[in-house]
């Protein structure tokens, strides 16, 4: 009798161990996929403030170009070396053109 | 609490509850109670299953319109570059801001510490605002709570609006909008776009089915306070970004042109002008400027606005005539002293003469001489031959407002038929006049003008390219070269000498027209349209100039000032690196230079060249490499040592080079003032160079003497070699590694 109650017992221990065991399995399931979940919306939340910086760069980067651009612009140059350097545009005559002999077929 | 029978205790089953017992419920009750619980179960199960499977699609369907919000993404419209790459207008993102002042409140940036103050809204706006530069009424109206809605006239940067994300009552917009690098004269044939993708005008316009793009679709997920959220469950649909459109213009000679026209306008005082740049090789549109009231006009006006262009057409008829056998370029024709009565009128001649070949027709545009010409012509031949140039047609560009210009079938009145002769009674734009140049240019094709030279779609793929299209022939490749003799001479001593460059040829007619004035009969008082077409160089043309300028002031002929201002743009296109010229080409063609006599040695100098001869005496140079026969730069003279054999005595050192002289003879060594007088430019040795660094090179040799030419050849030497004996003043080449 009393081996029976024994093995009864732990019986109705083990019953309650698996028990338990199935609600911290659940409960660590439900806790990873809520931890998955944060993760990925916050990884989202980055995307997107990712995707918003590369596209201010991007707009600052054309305005830059542009910048480049105009400051390049032979009318720019051109005329700033005139009005600072006094420089002027070479004409015809002080220019020469040389053929290059070694590629002259 | 109550109990319930237990449906195995008979003992108590239909009795009332026992007395001092807990009370027994009714059966029946019970029944009930249990039937109703099973009937809401069941009427809860129905409503679920109705709610999952019977509506799950109307369901669902709600469910992510509320989560799930779906976009449309506009995409970036194409570029449109010029035809060496540089980006002449592309889209960029900027913010529209606009403020409901009545909900601008106090709020907590996001990421802030928990106990943190909130900011002030108000305040945070209107630094912001400050920071901008926005204009104080602008503020106050933001400012002011009464008012629902401010929207600030500006766009800005996403950088310089970033303080205002997150602040309630302030919406901040992604708008794409163009950005324009194109200098000012090309703004017109480029056009704009209004809001985010709607053309107006131009290359915007006419290519917007391929500048647009395609709308793509954005999902994102939705969650409770408004926030969105991208997922990769929801598949949007990228857009796809518009084609890029090459144009053919040159930025760098669209800005000569402007700059050349706007020079020429100012200088002449001429009311506006108009400047078109073609390729004769291939119909290409390089350059194309217009200014009006002497500022740069956003209507395209060399394809926008027709005009009597005056003697700039005289080539077409005469050259019809000559290809019809009616007339050829030595025939003597009478042209009257100068002054002739036909059909009623008066013509006269700027430069008059009883006789004229028809060369000299051309080189002195004699209008008695095109018109007896144009007579040997009928109305309708003479009307074919303007009509096959291209006159009274389209051109066939992409740009909406284009005029093809007047040109009126006959029967004609008698005056006509002379007066187009000489570029009256008709009208074309600077571009139509271009086109037809070109023709004469190339050989007799009349090429189809082009304006896009390639598109490429977003993959970088080309869907168009620009292919020489010849439209027809309209006269004969010797006629053609006839014909650019003719206006070569028209520049080199005819009515466009302005136009002539010191090292090229240069071809071209001038015209000079009487203009209508607005809104009256007839032609006003001083008010003329100086013309000149002109071809660049004249052997083998790589341009096509027409430069029209209205209304001079003083000098009103189109040789003196149109011609001037093609003189500014080729020589400032020969300056510029990226002007699309075929520069072996150019050297092929160039003329020798003109040089001064070299000046005298001071004794000091001449002391410095002997040193230096002495310093790098051949002898100790390593020997020269054999020169093989090549060729020169096209523009340098071949001159001989002078008297070597006398030179010998003098210079000893000399001696093995001498042997080397007469190889030299094929070699480019200039011997630049072969007329001077020998007792000035004494004969004398070329020094070696033999370990100097180019500058130094040069220096020695120009103490020497000598005119320096550099030619970067890979090797280091001077030709003729060192001790070579060549008169003061000569050019030696100096052969250079870079």
């Amino acid at each position: 009798m009393a081996t029976a109650a024994r093995s009864r017992k732990k019986t109705r221990l083990r019953g309650r161990s698996l028990v338990a065991l199935g609600l911290l399995v659940f409960v660590a399931v439900a806790a990873l996929v809520v931890w998955r979940r944060s993760v990925g919306v916050s990884t989202a939340n980055q995307m997107v403030a990712m995707q918003t910086e590369k596209r201010t760069l991007q707009s600052e980067r054309v305005a830059l170009e542009r910048d480049i651009r105009e400051a390049q612009s032979r009318l720019r140059v051109v005329t700033e070396a005139e009005r600072r350097l006094g420089l002027h545009v070479a004409p015809d005559s002080q220019s020469r053109i040389i053929a290059d002999p070694a590629r002259t077929p | 609490m109550t109990a319930y029978s237990s449906p195995s205790d008979d003992s108590h089953a239909g009795t009332p509850a026992m007395p001092g017992g807990r009370a027994l419920v009714n059966r029946t009750r019970a029944i009930v109670v249990h039937a109703s619980l099973v009937v809401v179960a069941l009427a809860i199960l129905a409503k679920a299953v109705k709610l999952q499977l019977v509506d799950s699609r109307f369901w669902a369907n709600a469910a992510v319109e509320q989560q799930v919000r779906e976009r449309s993404v506009t995409p970036p419209r194409g570029a449109i570059l010029d035809a060496s790459g540089n980006v002449l207008v592309e889209s960029r993102e900027l913010m529209q801001v606009t403020f409901s002042p009545n909900n601008i409140k106090p709020f907590r940036k996001r990421g802030a510490k928990r106990g943190s103050p909130p900011l002030s809204g108000r305040r945070v706006v209107r630094d912001g605002l400050k920071s901008l530069g926005v204009h104080d009424t602008i503020i106050r109206r933001v400012m002011d709570s009464t008012r629902k809605w401010v929207e600030l006239p500006k766009l800005y940067a996403p950088r310089e609006v970033e303080r205002f994300s997150g602040v309630p009552g302030v919406t901040l917009k992604r708008l794409l909008k163009r950005t324009v690098s194109a200098p000012l004269g090309i703004a017109g044939i480029l056009g704009t776009v209004r809001d985010e993708n709607t053309p107006i005008g131009g290359i915007e316009l006419e290519l917007d089915a391929v500048l647009r793009g395609v709308d793509g679709r954005s999902a994102r997920l939705r969650d409770g306070r408004g926030g969105e959220l991208e997922t990769p469950a929801l598949a949007g649909l990228d857009a796809r970004p518009g084609h890029t459109v090459s144009l053919t213009i040159i930025k760098s000679l669209q800005e000569i042109a402007e700059r050349g026209l706007m020079n020429g306008v100012s200088e002449t005082g001429a009311s506006g002008g108009d400047v078109v740049i073609m390729d004769p090789r291939d119909g290409a549109v390089l350059a194309l400027a217009g200014v009006r009231n002497r500022k740069p006009s956003f209507t395209v006006t060399p394809l926008a606005e027709a005009y009597e262009p005056g003697s700039v057409m005289k080539p077409f008829v005469v050259s019809r005539a000559m290809d019809l056998q009616r007339a050829t370029p030595d025939e003597m024709i009478n042209t009257e002293g100068g002054k002739f009565r036909i059909a009623g009128r008066d013509v006269v001649d700027e430069h008059k003469a009883p006789f004229m070949s028809l060369r000299n027709v051309m080189r002195w545009s004699s209008n008695i001489g095109a018109i007896k010409v144009a007579m040997r012509l009928s109305e309708r031949e003479e009307y074919e031959a303007l009509r096959d140039f291209g006159f009274g047609t389209y051109s066939g560009l992409p740009y909406p407002a284009e005029s093809r210009g007047r040109l009126e079938a006959p029967k004609w009145h008698p005056q006509v038929q002379s007066s187009m002769a000489m570029g009256y009674g008709m009208m074309a734009t600077p571009l139509q006049i271009a086109a037809a140049y070109v023709s004469i240019a190339n050989g007799g094709e009349l090429l189809q003008p082009a304006l896009i030279r390639e598109i490429r779609d977003p993959d970088g793929r080309v869907v168009f390219a620009h292919s020489r299209t010849v439209l027809r022939r309209v006269m004969e490749p010797g006629t053609a070269a006839t014909m650019r003799v003719m206006l070569e001479s028209v520049v080199d001593s005819g009515t466009a000498v302005a136009a002539d460059l010191a090292t090229y040829d240069v071809a071209g007619k001038s015209g000079t027209a009487r203009r209508k004035a607005e809104g009256q009969k007839g032609y006003g008082r001083l008010l003329y349209n100086s013309t000149f077409a002109g071809m660049f160089p004249a052997q083998a043309p790589q341009y096509v100039l027409v430069v029209r300028l209205v209304d001079p002031q003083g000098k009103i002929f189109g040789g003196t000032v149109a011609g001037g201002v093609v003189n500014t743009i080729l020589q400032d296109a020969l300056a510029t690196r990226d002007a699309s010229f075929d520069r072996r080409a150019l050297a092929a063609v160039a003329k020798p230079l003109p040089t001064k006599p070299a000046k005298p040695l001071s004794p000091k100098a001449m002391l410095a060249a002997a040193r230096d001869t002495a310093r790098f005496d051949s002898l100790r140079a390593p020997a020269p490499p054999p020169a093989p026969a090549v060729v020169a730069p096209s523009r340098v003279i071949v001159a001989l040592p002078l008297r070597a054999s006398s030179a010998r005595d003098d210079a000893p050192a000399a001696g093995r080079s001498n042997a080397l002289t007469d190889k030299r003879r094929a070699i480019a060594v200039t011997a630049t003032d072969a007329r001077g007088d020998s007792n000035r430019h004494e004969p004398r040795a070329v020094p070696s160079v033999y370990g100097l660094n180019v500058r130094e090179a040069v220096r020695a040799l120009q103490m020497s003497g000598f005119n320096v030419s550099i030619a970067y050849t890979g090797t280091a030497r001077t030709r003729p070699a060192a001790g070579t004996m060549l008169r003061g003043g000569a050019t030696v080449v100096l052969e250079a590694s870079r």
